[in-house]
């Protein structure tokens, strides 16, 4: 049990503001989470429906809204489970609690006489109701103490169960699961025109005779300039010509070749994680090593462009979207439009997968807008492609430099890490300073201001070894491009620099990688999932580059959260420098498992968008026109590059929750280096691993290294 | 600049006015509420979107709703039998779900074209078709499932 009760629950301690029993026995729970297709839903109602003696399928799950559902913020961080499953926990206890005391008061006998299963209430076999006929006995406004015990972990019977997702029967069979499926009776279209080079502002737009079929209005405001049509396929075209009366002032970006060159000239300010002095230890170390690592902007990406429906009616004006935080969304857009919170509701619903901050809450502002401008009209408004992946914030590109020493004895006795990023955070906040309309609006720079050094950028740059004396620190600088939270945040590009770096450190001491990190290791839960994740994956100590190879790499995400051990098997094709990754081993503990399957699932997505990340994307503004305009500029992972993928679950019942929704992600990146190391004596430090950089990189290794290497 | 249409979809033929230029895409979605057909890329490259004309698999986005009369369109609203959305449900083979309908067409075509189809005939059937949750190696084993499943039947019936 929490010693405090958690913060969400001191806020809004009601428990009807978390469940509510309906009177055909049904249970209604409102979490502020967000379905983001991480299968929150149907573990949070394995939480629930286990605490109060329900099926399943007695559970209702309204869709978040401003309206009834408790502000948790955003949903993001693998934080859900943790938060708001202990929150509804908790409520879900007290409420089980409160209908014995309820019904052992009626029929005047003790709470341990009354038995609850299957959503009815018993007094020693004697049926009482059903939850929806006693729901009345109970005191309606009580608050949540945080003080009845959960159930026992022992008596469980959904938990840890693998029960199927609620929402997967409508979206396979093409229902209306989504929010770009919804639709309003006489719904108009709308379109925002944007520039397709990066970063551009607009110069002029001449609308004089300017035939638009099926147009009904074309807003400007600053520089913001949106259509609204009655038919979407009129609206595209109407964009279509529009932009071609459009001029724009092109905006100086950086060259990307050397873009890791061009951010170290930037003014940074810098953040001591640790404060260590490892000079003098640096000094007696028999060997040291240094290297550098680079991970160039990336994009979420998402299958399909962000949307939102906003309509105006009654001085009332609703938005439907897929943000992730729909309050802290109510507030930037109440700031940004001038209106008044209460005159403002937001529904959430289901998106395209977004792994972050993407365009789901601007296009929300662009809806919004458009839709002040026709009330009674429902507006939908959709970006394209070529607006999404270039106008929503990308994770910022980052240079890590390590720097080690080894002892006598084969131990690091001094560590440094230097970290180079930009911010990582760049979600609205309610100031109305975040939202790409209202920097055009106001004619401003195209991106927000900038949020300084905060824990994303350094996440996962220390890590659970013990590295003798050391220092790490992470600077910060300010980029030229919009970016805020992708997905793992800085634990992705600072786990590629840790994990690969240990694996170097390995090899010049001639230790086996997983001996040398359990050398270094003392939390037991660590060791053991590297330990199973060598057994599974058959782990072979490397004798000598053969084309074909075996990695490791292993982090605890925020090092508080789940632990992920990972072994990659793959092969380098000596003509093409093409890497083909043929299985990926994977080891979890993430404390108590609600659900097995879901759990796997969102590992097994962590892993791919790991491999993508690793093997292919990459954001490049000076080629193709200034910009990325579809799927042929911004390269992802694709069903010829999928590998056998094991995923295999320590479970800890007893143990609390540890969130794991990004926790593959992190050692991706090093488990792919340190296997094409092990493959082919080729240390690869910057990603992608793209055909083009192994060539880059073999013309200019040394003499020496060359030696080690095969490949033609 | 509106005409007439008549498509055949799901077995039913329906009646529509619009622009002929039109991609068929907008056609389902917003005048026949069939949105089981997703919109991704509207560019012809993420097959979220794809449909069956003919039995074969094509992509709406970029379809004229004209070129498709007289032709026998098939959307996963009217895929039957089910037994590869039943696959996809069994194997939990979806995270965001967005992209799944369009590669359940896809794999349609794929089983009725090669009802012996192996993993690498699956990948390539795919090629063109993004999921970026990563839920692939699912997907893969559901129309694996699937295929298996219609095998089965065929050696019943
Ligand atoms: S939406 Fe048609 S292929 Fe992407
Ligand atoms: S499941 Fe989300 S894109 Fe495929």
């Amino acid at each position: 049990m929490p010693e405090t009760l958690p913060a969400v629950l001191q806020t809004f301690p009601l428990l009807k503001s978390w469940l509510r029993i309906n009177a055909d026995n049904t249970l209604s729970m409102f979490p502020g989470k967000v379905e983001l297709g991480q299968g929150i839903r149907t573990a949070l109602a394995q939480i629930v429906a286990e605490e109060l003696e329900l099926p399943l399928s007695s559970i209702r799950i309204p869709e978040v809204s401003t309206e009834h559902s408790p502000d948790e913020g955003y949903t993001a961080g693998s934080a859900s489970l943790e938060q708001s499953g202990l929150a509804l926990r908790l409520a879900a206890a007290q409420l089980r609690e409160s209908l014995k005391e309820a019904a052992a008061l009626r029929y005047e006998t003790d709470t341990a006489n009354i038995q609850l299963k299957d959503g009815k209430l018993w007094q020693q076999g004697k049926l009482l109701g059903s939850y929806g006929e006693v729901k009345d006995w109970l005191e309606p406004n009580q608050t949540i103490t945080g003080r009845v015990k959960p159930k026992d972990c022992n008596s469980y019977t959904l938990i840890g169960q693998a029960k199927p997702r609620s929402d997967i029967p409508a979206k396979v069979k093409g229902e209306a699961s989504f929010l770009h499926d919804l639709q309003f009776p006489a719904m108009v279209h709308g379109r925002v025109m944007r520039p397709s080079q990066y970063g551009a502002r607009l110069k002029s737009l001449d609308t004089r005779e300017l035939e638009l079929p099926g147009l009904i209005k074309l807003e400007r405001k600053g520089n913001f300039v949106g259509i609204i049509a009655k038919e979407e396929f009129q609206a595209v075209k109407a964009l279509e010509k529009l932009a071609q009366r459009a001029t724009w002032e092109t905006n100086p970006l950086p060259n990307f070749t050397m873009l890791h060159n061009h951010l170290q000239t930037l003014a940074t300010e810098e953040l001591t994680v640790r404060e260590g002095k490892p000079e003098q230890h640096f000094k007696m170390a028999k060997t040291r090593l240094e290297a550098s690592y680079t991970l160039p902007y990336q994009a979420h990406a998402s299958v399909a462009p962000s949307c939102a429906i906003a309509l105006l009616d009654n001085e009332q004006l609703t938005v439907w979207t897929h943000s992730q935080g729909i309050y802290p969304l109510r507030r930037e857009l109440a700031k940004l439009l001038n209106w008044p919170e209460e005159k403002l509701t937001l529904i959430h619903k289901d998106g395209p997968g977004c792994y972050g901050h993407n365009g789901a809450d601007d296009v929300a502002a662009d809806a919004a807008l458009l839709a002040l401008t026709l009330p009674g009209k429902a507006v939908r408004v959709l970006w394209s492609l070529e607006q999404e992946l270039q106008n929503e914030p990308y994770t910022p590109a980052m240079l890590l430099n390590l720097k080690a020493g080894l002892d006598e004895g084969g131990k690091i006795n001094a560590w440094e890490f230097t970290g180079l990023t930009d911010s990582h955070v760049g979600r609205p906040g309610g100031q109305g300073d975040r939202l790409r309309a209202g920097w055009e609006i106001a004619n401003a720079p195209y991106k927000a201001k900038w949020s300084g050094p905060s824990e994303g950028g350094y996440r996962n740059a220390e890590t659970l070894y013990r590295l003798g004396e050391a220092r790490v620190r992470t600077r910060f600088y300010q980029g030229p491009l919009r970016v805020s939270a992708l997905r793992t945040l800085g634990a992705f590009a600072n786990t590629f620099a840790n994990e690969s770096f240990i694996d170097e450190l390995a090899y010049a001491t001639q230790t086996d990688p997983v001996a040398f990190r359990l050398n270094h290791l003392e939390d037991e839960r660590a060791k053991a999932v590297i330990r199973l994740a060598a057994k599974r994956a058959n782990w072979q100590t490397r004798t000598q580059a053969s084309g074909k190879g075996q990695g490791i790499a292993f982090a605890r995400y925020k090092n508080a959260k789940a632990y992920v051990a990972q072994v990659v098997e793959l092969s380098l094709n000596a003509e093409t420098a093409e890497i083909s990754i043929e299985l990926v081993t994977t080891v979890c503990d993430a404390g108590q498992i609600i659900n097995p399957d879901g759990l796997k699932n969102q590992l097994e997505g962590g892993t791919l968008q790991g491999i993508s990340r690793t093997l292919f994307e990459e954001i490049k503004l000076d080629w193709d026109g200034g910009g990325m305009h579809d799927w042929d500029s911004y390269s992802v992972i694709g069903f010829k590059d999928i590998p056998e993928i094991e995923t295999f679950l320590i479970s800890e019942p007893d143990s609390p929750i540890l969130g794991a929704g990004e926790a593959s992600t992190p050692p991706m990146g090093a488990a792919i280096a340190n296997a094409l190391f092990d493959a082919s004596g080729i240390r690869m430090r910057d990603l992608p691993l793209s055909p083009t950089r192994i060539r880059q990189r073999l013309a200019n290794m040394t003499d020496e290294e060359l030696v080690k290497v095969i490949l033609s | 600049m509106t005409k007439p249409l008549e498509l055949h979809i799901n077995g039913q033929t329906r009646s529509v006015l619009s622009d002929p230029e039109t991609p068929v895409i907008y056609i389902l979605r917003n005048e026949l509420g069939l949105v089981g057909t997703k919109q991704g890329c509207s560019l012809g490259q993420c097959g979220a979107c794809t449909i069956l004309v003919e039995g074969k698999a094509e992509r709406a986005c970029t379809t004229a709703a004209e070129s498709l009369q007289g032709k026998c369109i098939t959307t996963i609203e009217g895929l039957e039998p089910s037994f590869i959305k039943d696959a996809f449900i069994v194997e939990q083979a979806a995270q965001c779900g967005y992209c799944i309908p369009g590669i359940i067409m896809t794999a349609a075509a794929l089983v009725n074209e090669n009802p012996v189809a192996s993993r690498e005939d699956i990948r390539a059937a795919l090629k063109e078709n993004l999921c970026r949750c990563g839920t692939h190696s699912r997907i893969l084993k559901a129309i694996e499932m699937a295929l298996q499943t219609k095998l089965e039947r065929q050696s019943h019936a």
